[in-house]
């Protein structure tokens, strides 16, 4: 009798889950569709949901329409937050289609190598951010004239937007800027490739008045914001401190210590003539039976062996040293 | 220890409803997933919410105890295009998927039948 009750007991429960299941699956059969993100995304998001969802990768080349909820760009709260539309264009013949066919694409597509064209691209985009002073400088810069677009280095849809991250922006730079990858991993550099610091802490990507698209308005005055103390003013300046530190240095790496492009006194002598004879007082040979009279001693040879310039001429970026007065110049010393 | 005889094959007769109604699982998931997402079905059809098309596990109450005859409708629709009511009353052509493998589509419908 108890065995009976059991299986009756049993037989019951598994006809009320049957039930359940059954009136749950009427219940999610929603013929409305609901705006699941952004205001009005219904009209997208009917088709592309999660099922959008590319196989997880470590490159997230594309991912899921749905991760804009992750992003600045899927902030309700804010009324400026566009809609699918406002970016890709109300693509009416994309919406309308009736056909066993892939449906036409919408108006504006961000897909690289890009069937919009940069232009149409940016446009988008610009249509908000062209406001932003940040960005004031992109008509006409260099990552505007070769047609970049913006998601060629920005992932709209994506929480980890890596070229807004210090930590991974220099390898979407890399992508185009080989050379740079090459000098990153060169002995001498900046803490690029430590992620102490980024691209952007000297470039502006979005334009600007400076050469390379520096952050200020020269290479000098980009550096200085870091390096102030090189920026003087001194008694005796060192002309390319003044005019461009690259004239000496390679900001991205070089296989010489403190990013110099060449070692001394090679690199100082491609703009000075190598040393004329020093008094017997600064003579860096020693003097002795044997060594006096050796014009090694008394010419730039040994200081050319020693590669000593910056032994004497410690203040390179200049000095407030006043004894420049002969015999004894002492230009750059400290 | 003693073992209660009744509880013994109270569970065994238990499990034996059990195993007996749920279908044996004589397909692909993963591929029958596969060749749904490569062929843009899930843009119309989701497995438990209705989209432009009906969810799929409304397909398989609708086809339940008439498998051959869902499957058969099933291959049909994603073989020759015909044109089909959507959830909103208007109609359109169904999609064609990009496979002609009996296996393929025989899997995919298994597996929509099977939800």
């Amino acid at each position: 009798m108890k065995f009976l009750r059991s299986i009756g007991l049993m037989l019951a429960l598994s006809g009320v889950a049957g039930y359940a299941t059954t009136a749950h699956a009427e219940r999610e059969m929603n013929p409305e569709a609901k705006d699941l993100i952004l205001k009005g995304d219904a009209k997208c998001t009917g088709c592309h949901d999660e099922a959008d969802e590319p196989e997880p990768s470590m490159l997230e080349l594309h991912p899921g329409v749905l991760r804009i909820g992750k992003t600045k760009h899927g902030t309700k709260a804010d009324g400026r937050t566009p809609t699918c539309t406002d970016c890709h264009g109300e693509s009416l013949d994309h919406l309308n289609y009736k056909g066993s066919d892939k449906p036409p694409r919408p108006d504006r597509v961000f897909i690289k190598p890009g069937l919009s064209s940069a232009e149409v691209r940016n446009a988008a985009c610009s249509s908000c951010h062209a406001k932003d002073i940040q960005r004031s400088h992109w008509a006409g810069s260099v990552h505007d004239t070769r047609g970049v677009a913006c998601n060629d280095c920005h992932k709209i849809h994506s929480a980890e937007d890596r070229v807004r991250d210090k930590r991974t922006q220099a390898e979407v730079c890399y992508t185009c800027h080989k050379q740079q990858r090459t000098a990153m991993n060169k002995p001498s550099h900046h803490p690029v490739p430590e992620g102490k610091m980024s691209c952007s802490d000297c470039h502006n990507a979005h334009g600007s008045v400076g050469p390379k698209l520096m952050k200020r308005d020269s290479v000098v005055e980009t550096c200085y914001t870091c390096h102030m103390e090189k920026r003087g003013p001194f008694v005796h300046n060192h002309q390319p401190v003044d005019e461009d530190c690259s004239i000496c240095h390679e900001p991205h790496g070089t296989v010489t210590e403190s990013l110099l492009k060449a070692r001394p006194p090679f690199l100082c002598q491609s703009c000075h003539t190598p040393h004329g004879a020093f008094p017997p007082g600064v003579a860096t040979g020693p003097a002795g039976p044997g060594l006096s009279g050796q014009p090694g001693w008394w010419n730039s040879s040994a200081i050319t062996q020693g590669r000593g310039c910056l032994n004497c001429h410690t203040q390179v970026h200049g000095s407030n040293n006043p004894g420049l007065a002969t015999p004894t110049p002492q230009r750059l010393f400290r | 220890m003693k073992i209660n005889f009744v509880s013994v094959t109270t569970l065994a007769a238990v499990a034996a409803i059990f195993m007996l109604s749920s279908p044996a699982r004589a397909f692909d998931e993963d591929a029958a997933k596969s060749l749904a997402k490569r062929n843009d079905c899930f843009k119309c059809h989701a497995v438990d919410k209705t989209k432009k098309g009906p969810a799929y596990k409304k397909i398989a109450v609708k086809y339940k105890g008439k498998e051959a005859e869902g499957e058969a409708a099933i291959i049909k629709n994603i073989t020759t295009a015909p044109m089909v009511k959507l959830e909103d009353g208007t109609q359109q052509e169904h999609k064609v998927i990009d496979t002609k493998n009996p296996a393929e589509l025989k899997n995919l419908a298994a597996w929509i039948l099977s939800l």
